[in-house]
């Protein structure tokens, strides 16, 4: 839509009246409740603890400090490693899967998109819990298991990394095959034709076509399911046992249980800078494809 | 023409699988008389009586609906002046991206950063402050919604009413409202729905002694294995998927999808 | 010259819809052949088949000889420029080029001459660099024909080459493709809706309508021998006279027996070219005459356009004439022609 601001317009009070009701409240509100909060999070990184809890306004770089140490770095990378893990699985699930959806017949696509995402309309904590009742010892799986004759013990499944990939996997699987699928669907067709016209078997269109041009959408979907993945702390709590200790874990332990919010403002900004980067590389390569879209 | 190769059916159906035994299962267990996993006992609905009258249920289901509906009402129109703002008189990317921040920022930083905040300004957690914290992201997602409705509206429709002899408030009321009308009601249904499932920020800011249907479910939940749950989770899908239908009515499948 | 494409009753359907309609057509080695006729008429379906995007339900596609039909696209030895050229966005135009030399496995110094060759051939030097967003839709253009050419196909098939094209740089391009063609020597079939465009570049045009094929000849013969009605007024402009023809002459309510010696009996329509039309201040002492009053008259420069009311009859006639106009509006004129000018088509 083109936007048309004259001078007469601009000048006008009425426009000055309507920039101030509709973008005042909203801008109102998400600088006291967002940009200020984030603000108080980067002053508190920056903060000594107290001693019974809560902050101590005097400025030190102990909790930046802290937060390189060994063993916060390997839960961090332990995180990465998992997220990333949940990441590739999803990727490598959700790729065949938005390709087959680009490929039915036109009237069959919006169903099949509305079924991937309706389990993403329910809540997550019930989502999560129907796996415990799946992977328990006592659970579906294991009965399964011993009815086939497979195994006569009872086995669980739960409270591993494995579980916790399954049940992140489970949970935003969705996040990764909706974005595939837009990248996806706006590949001309006319593109395939061109590439099989020049002589390119199916899988070799796919490869020097297809995959390229979904680029942005794998980016994209990387970032929505890795982000959620290591902030997360009720999947690695619910299905990983103490197994796996995550840094969303790590944060909710500093602000619930250990109190020192210094520290856990220092991890939770490592998300945040994390975040960014991810963020970055997509822009830089979205800048690099723009062209495509 | 693009030939649907047959061998694609499988990872697509894998996918589905994947999505939807669990759920499954749980739904058929809700209708499980001995309620665990390990053996069929028979058809029963008494679990559902059960979940009829958890005290603790119904109170969370209590304030998780006061703060869906509160935030709902305020989110949507806070986020609905801000996408007529941002689309009409802002040019500005920075102002773009911060309205769509808090639904980009993790949840777990934002509930953080809310806890932090309200205490630094001594605010009694409760009810009232996990309701403000939900409007926060529920701003995001309703602007960004209404933005792509205002998006796809000719502003000539709006030159044409100020032509005919109407003020820009009339015009608002009597042209542009009722355009965007279905877009704001599908924001609000997103509004409500994110709001009823949501859980990290409402676990941090809620305070002692208050609880959402979600914290609620999570405290259960860690126990391991609970009946109710199963029930619960059948309401809950049947409850998901009428805003779905809903909302498909209101505004097409289309947008259920991308608002996703 | 020897036949190269032979199509022999292909039927196409879709549904319900017939898009090509037992077609028969006969393509020869290095000609220029143009399939042109109205949106929807099949023509693009023709050159899909043709392509090997869609299978004939019914019919034999043979190339030199041997049966196309199932030959997936990417093994016919056919290139296609598409009409939206459909170029790689993420490689650059040295690399679309490349494209179809990597998938024959050629050695990297035989892809790399060729490419070269066929770069410096269209004119694309300098921008083997570029993506596609970085270059104008002529060199585009150029780029989704050298692909083609590239791959040396025997047949290269054009789908409305000129469509995405500004007028002006249209011209220049119907010229640079009939250059092209000559000096690769390679069998170009181009779909287009263009009459003038079908008409300035191909050696021979088939004329299609709703699945069927109504005539091929080469332009000239299209032009002043039509073989059928359609024919006659998608290409150029045509006054038409209903009549009939008895015992060798041609009788209308307009008319009385203008000689029609070699028309079978029967209802006819009588086809006539505006610029065969003379008119004339004062009646001549011919049958072929006609006398009505001139409407009004259309100045285009090189000529006019003179609308003709004759009476009884719902539609002017139309009569160009070289240079500025010289007849009121209002002033009564009698119309003839040489009766070999005009054409009788079944009706």
């Amino acid at each position: 839509m083109t936007k048309r601001l004259s001078k007469a317009d601009r000048s006008r009070p009425t426009r000055w009246v309507g920039r101030l009701l509709t973008l005042g409240p909203g801008g109102l509100y998400l600088t006291l409740f967002l940009a200020v909060p984030l603000a108080v999070i980067v002053t508190y990184s920056f903060m000594r603890r107290g001693t019974f809890g809560g902050v101590v306004y005097q400025p030190t770089l102990e909790n930046y400090r802290r937060a390189v140490d060994p063993l916060f770095l390997r839960i961090l990378w332990d995180s990465v490693r998992i997220g990333g893990l949940t990441t590739l699985l999803a990727l490598l699930i959700g790729y065949p899967a938005a390709f087959a959806i680009t490929k039915l017949p036109t009237r069959w696509r919006l169903p099949a998109l509305v079924a991937i995402v309706l389990p993403f309309w329910s809540n997550f904590l019930i989502r999560t819990y129907a796996w415990i009742v799946l992977l328990n010892r006592e659970g579906i799986l294991s009965k399964a298991l011993r009815a086939v004759g497979l195994t006569d013990e009872p086995v669980g499944f739960l409270y591993n990394r494995g579980s916790v990939v399954v049940g992140l996997l489970y949970a935003y699987l969705p996040l990764m095959i909706l974005p595939l699928y837009a990248a996806l669907d706006r590949i001309d067709p006319a593109l395939d034709e061109a590439s099989a016209d020049l002589g390119a078997k199916p899988w070799r269109t796919f490869i020097r076509v297809t995959v390229p041009l979904s680029l942005p959408g794998m980016t994209a979907g990387s970032i929505f399911v890795f982000v959620p993945s290591i902030g997360n702390f009720v999947v690695p709590e619910l299905l990983g046992g103490g197994q796996a200790v995550m840094v969303g874990n790590l944060i909710r332990d500093q602000f619930l249980r250990a109190r020192d919010w210094p520290f856990g403002a220092v991890l939770s900004l490592s998300i945040v800078g994390l975040m960014m980067i991810l963020l970055v590389v997509q822009a830089v390569q979205l800048k690099r494809t723009r062209a495509h879209a | 023409m693009p030939r649907f190769r047959r061998w694609l059916v499988f990872p697509l159906l894998g996918v589905y699988g994947f999505l939807y035994v669990p759920i499954v299962i749980l739904a058929v267990l809700s209708f499980n008389e001995s309620g665990l996993p390990t053996a069929w006992t028979g058809f029963s609905t008494k679990w559902y009586g059960a979940l009829f009258s958890n005290d603790l249920i119904l109170r969370g289901a209590r304030t998780t609906l006061v703060v869906a509906l509160g935030a709902t009402v305020l989110a949507t129109i806070i986020g609905t002046l801000l996408a007529l703002g941002l689309e009409r008189y802002s040019r500005s990317v920075l102002f773009d991206a911060f309205a769509i921040a808090p639904a980009v920022v993790p949840d777990i930083v934002l509930a953080i950063g809310l806890l932090a905040f309200y205490t630094m300004i001594q605010f009694t957690l409760g009810t009232v402050s996990v309701l403000f914290a939900h409007v926060t992201f529920n701003i995001a997602f309703v602007t960004a919604v209404v933005r792509t409705r205002l998006h796809n509206f000719d502003q000539q429709l709006e030159e044409a009413s100020l032509d005919l002899g109407a003020t820009e408030l009339r015009t608002f009321f009597r042209v542009t409202l009722p355009l965007i009308a279905p877009g704001i009601l599908a924001a609000a249904l997103l509004s409500f729905t994110l709001s009823v499932d949501e859980f990290v920020i409402a676990f941090f800011t809620r305070g002692a002694g208050v609880e959402t249907l979600p914290t609620v479910i999570y405290s259960m939940v860690r126990f391991g294995i609970t009946p109710e749950i199963n029930a619960l989770a059948v309401v809950l899908l049947g409850l998901s998927f009428t805003v779905v239908v809903v909302s498909q009515r209101l505004i097409g499948l289309r947008r259920v999808v991308d608002n996703a | 010259m020897p036949e190269l494409v032979h199509i022999a009753k292909v039927t196409k359907r879709f549904g319900d819809v017939t898009a090509v309609d037992a077609v028969d057509l006969t393509i020869e080695e290095n000609e220029f052949f143009a399939l042109l006729g109205p949106s929807g008429c099949g023509k693009t379906t023709l050159l899909r088949i043709l392509a090997g995007f869609e299978d004939p339900d019914e019919g034999q596609v043979l190339l030199g000889g041997r049966d196309l039909v199932g030959v997936r696209p990417y093994d016919r030895p056919v290139n296609m420029m598409f009409q939206s050229y459909a170029l790689f966005p993420h490689l650059t135009v040295w690399q679309n080029i490349a494209y179809g030399l990597v998938e024959e496995r050629l050695p990297k110094r035989e892809i790399e001459q060729r490419v070269g060759e066929v770069i410096a051939k269209v004119g694309l030097e300098g921008l083997e660099s570029r993506k596609p967003h970085q270059i104008s839709g002529g060199q585009k253009q150029r780029v989704a024909l050298a692909r083609a050419i590239v791959k040396r196909p025997r047949v290269l098939l054009l789908d409305e080459p000129l469509a995405a094209l500004d007028k002006k740089i249209r011209a220049d391009m119907q010229l640079e493709l009939k250059r092209l063609q000559h000096e690769v020597g390679i069998t170009f079939v181009v779909v287009t809706h263009d009459q003038e465009e079908a008409m300035s570049m191909a050696d021979r045009v088939a004329v299609m309508n709703q699945g069927r094929i109504l005539q091929v000849a080469d332009p000239i013969t299209l032009y002043e021998r039509p073989a059928d009605y359609f024919v006659a007024q998608f290409i150029g402009e045509m006054n038409f006279i209903a009549g009939e023809v008895r015992d060798g002459r041609f009788f209308s309510p307009e008319l009385e027996g203008v000689p029609a010696p070699d028309a079978d009996a029967g209802p006819v329509w009588l086809a006539l070219r505006p610029e065969k039309i003379v008119l004339r201040e004062s009646p001549g002492a011919t049958p072929v005459e006609l006398e009505g009053r001139v409407e009004t008259t259309t100045f285009f420069g090189s000529l006019t356009h003179c609308y003709v009311r004759l009476p009884g009859r719902e539609e002017p006639v139309v009569v160009t004439a070289p240079g500025p106009r010289t007849f009121q509006p209002g002033a009564t004129v009698w119309m003839t022609w040489r009766p070999e000018d005009a054409v009788l088509l079944p009706r």
